[in-house]
């Protein structure tokens, strides 16, 4: 008996459809300011959601080329020891498989150590990084931000260029004499006479403030490490690749000897600030998806109650309570859907009129000044983020339709049918 | 001729918030296969109330009836709803229809229910848009036809059902006198070609003259004659214990109780120590 009571799917679609049309019709005002609330807010939403997802791309993409690339490999304990003692002594060893990936672009090495930069009266404590002029190119954009001066010149083994910030704290300008101050790895102090060739302004803050950067055989040389080196910093041929580059090291190397470490793991501030906003963009989404679900499940209760004596009916003639539930649910999901889709549609066209220009606010740049972030926001419209609020949207929709198809069941019978 | 509806000593109260009002009081009722029967009463004297839980719409608080030899009030909702679908039609006095369905989708969709194709289902419907003599009007709306010809249309769609009964509460109610005296010919020819069972509340003089019995209700009993007091006096008090009370109600009362209780016992300390 139970199979018999089956309500073909194509009779339930086109009760809700119909039920949907009716309420569209006769609450005109109701329904169209509940869809007009909704197509709204997923415009919103979604415009929010591209320019956070912009800004993230953007500031991520800045943070790995400006610096630090997208995985470095060290010698094991260098990125907590930061000393000299932990270098690796044998880099052809890494630097040999570089050709075997082709999702690596390019590869550099570097020296990195803490030092002191002085001139004249002036001194401040530096982070001296040492570096192939050529090699950083093909990794880092690091060259692009010399605003005063030049990049290392090939051959020219005394060429220093400082962050804006430094060069500023010790008062040190273009073609000044610079003696920076370091320690070997023997534990030894020495101190080498360089020439200011360039400034850096980058617009990370702890670059700026510390950055010294000095030729690499130079500072082999002169800190006496042969061919040691201390990083070996790789680029990928797109983020997405980060994991698999340091998948394919790993399997390679020694974790005996070596560390490899992804971006992310490099600068933990800027991993915690990519958190954040991942985080902050979920709060939007939730924000914008409760206002939704709020005023879907108010309209769907209103509608209830109107229709409260032709749900007695329905279940009066025969209509079982999970059948009466499914339409229900079946007409919230369809308002949502009709409502989502319109307003995703209207915030894809919002995005796409907005990212041929961007959103300019270097009028606000000083708060932009930090964090490598760009004056200029792209908003961008990635599958993820669709599927994100789609999805969001979808869940709320169930969420919004199940309580009223639950109170639908419960209606009570004999007082539908008593309501004239 | 075997009897398809029997109730015995039925019981039912309406709860308003914690107040009792008594509607049924022991109702015994015994209808026969192929009858033509009619509840006649004044307003409020149980005529719904009975039709609700004869036709498994509503709960007893004690009791029992049988309709087929089966006693729905142990049944579950869901049973109970299966059971409407397969044995009993309803015709409301408001018609009733699905809104949103023309007149032979709302005949059909009973057929549906029932797990009939749709082809097959509008068939049956068209079969009885013939019956119910309005064919032609198949493709509107209940709000594009008469009352009369909505009420018709819920006839036949009680009838498409194919049930042993068939409950109509009030059913002339909304229709002048000419419509009314025309759906009552139609009962009772559906009640003689097939031989289809008849439940009829009403307080429509012609809708008692057809009847082939008429059965009195007066204050929740049923009565011989009009005049007569109805043998027990009901009370509130015997006929609602507070056992009976739905669940939210019963809460209401104890904590309100409870309240009262803490105020007479417990008077507050200052109180105490003033005594
Ligand atoms: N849901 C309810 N809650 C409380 N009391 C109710 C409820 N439904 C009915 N009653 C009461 O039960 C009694 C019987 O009602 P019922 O509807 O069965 O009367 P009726 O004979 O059908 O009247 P009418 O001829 O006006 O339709 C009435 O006193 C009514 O006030
Ligand atoms: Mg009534």
């Amino acid at each position: 008996m139970a199979d018999s009571a089956r309500l073909g799917l194509v009779t339930y679609l086109m009760l809700a459809v119909r039920n949907l049309m009716r309420n569209l019709m006769r609450n005109q005002r109701r329904t169209t300011i509940t869809l007009l609330t909704m197509i709204f807010g997923i415009a919103v939403l979604t415009l929010l959601s591209a320019l956070n997802d912009g800004w993230l791309s953007q500031m991520k993409t800045n943070f790995i080329l400006s610096y630090t690339g997208h995985a470095q490999i060290h010698a094991k304990g260098f990125e907590a020891s930061q000393n000299l003692r932990d270098r690796i002594t044998n880099p052809e060893e890494v630097t040999r498989l570089m050709q075997s990936y082709p999702e690596i672009l390019g590869w550099t090495q570097r020296i990195r150590t803490s030092g002191l930069a002085s001139v004249g009266g002036g001194s401040a404590g530096i982070q001296i990084m040492a570096t192939d002029s050529e090699q950083e190119t093909w990794v880092t954009s690091i060259h692009e931000h010399v605003t005063k001066g030049t990049w290392l010149r090939p051959g020219m083994s005394q060429d220093l260029l400082l962050g804006a910030t430094v060069a500023d704290t010790i008062g040190a300008s273009l073609g000044d004499r610079v003696i920076l101050m370091a320690q070997r790895p023997a534990g030894e102090m020495v101190s080498e006479v360089f020439y200011l060739r360039g400034i850096l302004e980058t617009g990370a803050p702890q670059i700026d403030r510390t950055l010294a950067l000095i030729p690499l055989n130079t500072a082999q040389v002169w800190l006496k490490m042969g061919q040691s080196i201390t990083d070996i910093v790789v680029r990928a041929d797109q983020h997405e690749n980060t994991d698999l580059v340091v998948h394919l090291f790993a399997q390679q190397l020694s974790d005996q000897t070596y560390e490899i470490m992804p971006w992310q793991e490099l600068d933990p501030m800027v991993r915690q600030w990519l958190e954040f906003s991942d985080a902050y963009g979920l709060v939007i989404i939730l924000v914008v998806v409760i206002l939704v679900l709020v005023e879907i499940l108010n309209t769907m209760l209103i509608s209830l109650h109107e229709r409260h004596k032709e749900l007695g009916v329905i279940a009066a003639i025969g209509t079982t309570r999970f059948q009466i539930f499914s339409m229900l649910l079946l007409e919230a999901v369809l308002l949502i859907f009709i409502g989502a889709s319109l307003g995703y549609l209207a915030g894809s066209l919002l995005v796409y009129s907005l990212s041929g220009s961007g959103i300019d606010l270097s009028g606000y740049a000083n708060a932009f000044q930090f964090f490598y972030m760009n004056p200029v926001i792209y908003p961008d419209l990635t599958t993820d983020s669709a599927i994100r609020i789609l999805g969001t949207t979808l869940v709320a929709a169930v969420l919004a339709g199940v309580y009223p198809a639950w109170k639908a069941t419960r209606l009570s019978l004999s007082q539908a049918l008593r309501i004239q | 001729m075997t009897s398809i509806i029997k109730t015995h000593d039925l019981h039912k109260c309406y709860w308003v918030g914690t107040m009792p009002h008594p509607a049924l009081h022991g109702i015994n009722l015994d209808i026969k296969q192929g009858e033509f029967a009619v509840l006649a009463g004044r307003s409020g004297s149980g005529k719904s109330t009975l039709l609700n839980i004869i036709g498994a719409l509503e709960s007893a608080d004690s009791g029992s009836v049988e309709v087929f030899g089966q006693n729905i009030l142990e049944m579950t909702q869901d049973q109970r709803t299966r059971f409407r679908l397969h044995n009993i039609g309803f015709v409301f006095q408001a018609y009733n229809l699905i809104r949103v369905f023309n007149a032979r989708e709302n005949i059909a969709y009973v057929c549906q229910l029932q797990g009939k194709s749709k082809e097959e289902s509008l068939e049956i419907a068209n079969h009885w848009l013939r019956e119910v003599e309005i064919e032609h009007l198949g493709y509107r709306r209940p709000d594009q036809l008469s009352g009369g010809q909505q009420q018709r249309v819920a006839i036949a769609r009680a009838l498409a059902s194919d049930p042993k009964i068939i409950l109509a509460d009030e059913p002339t109610a909304n229709l002048d006198t000419q419509t009314g005296r025309n759906l009552i010919h139609l009962m009772q020819d559906l009640n003689q070609r097939p031989g289809t069972t008849f439940l009829i509340s009403s307080h429509d003089p012609d809708v008692k003259e057809a009847a082939s019995r008429l059965i009195k209700l007066a204050d929740g009993q049923i009565v011989d004659e009009w005049s007569t007091i109805p043998k027990t006096p009901t009370s509130i008090y015997s006929d609602c214990p507070v056992q009976n009370m739905p669940f939210g109600e019963r809460v209401q009362f104890k904590i309100k109780r409870l309240i009262r209780w803490r105020r007479i016992r417990k008077p507050s300390k200052k109180n105490r120590r003033r005594s």
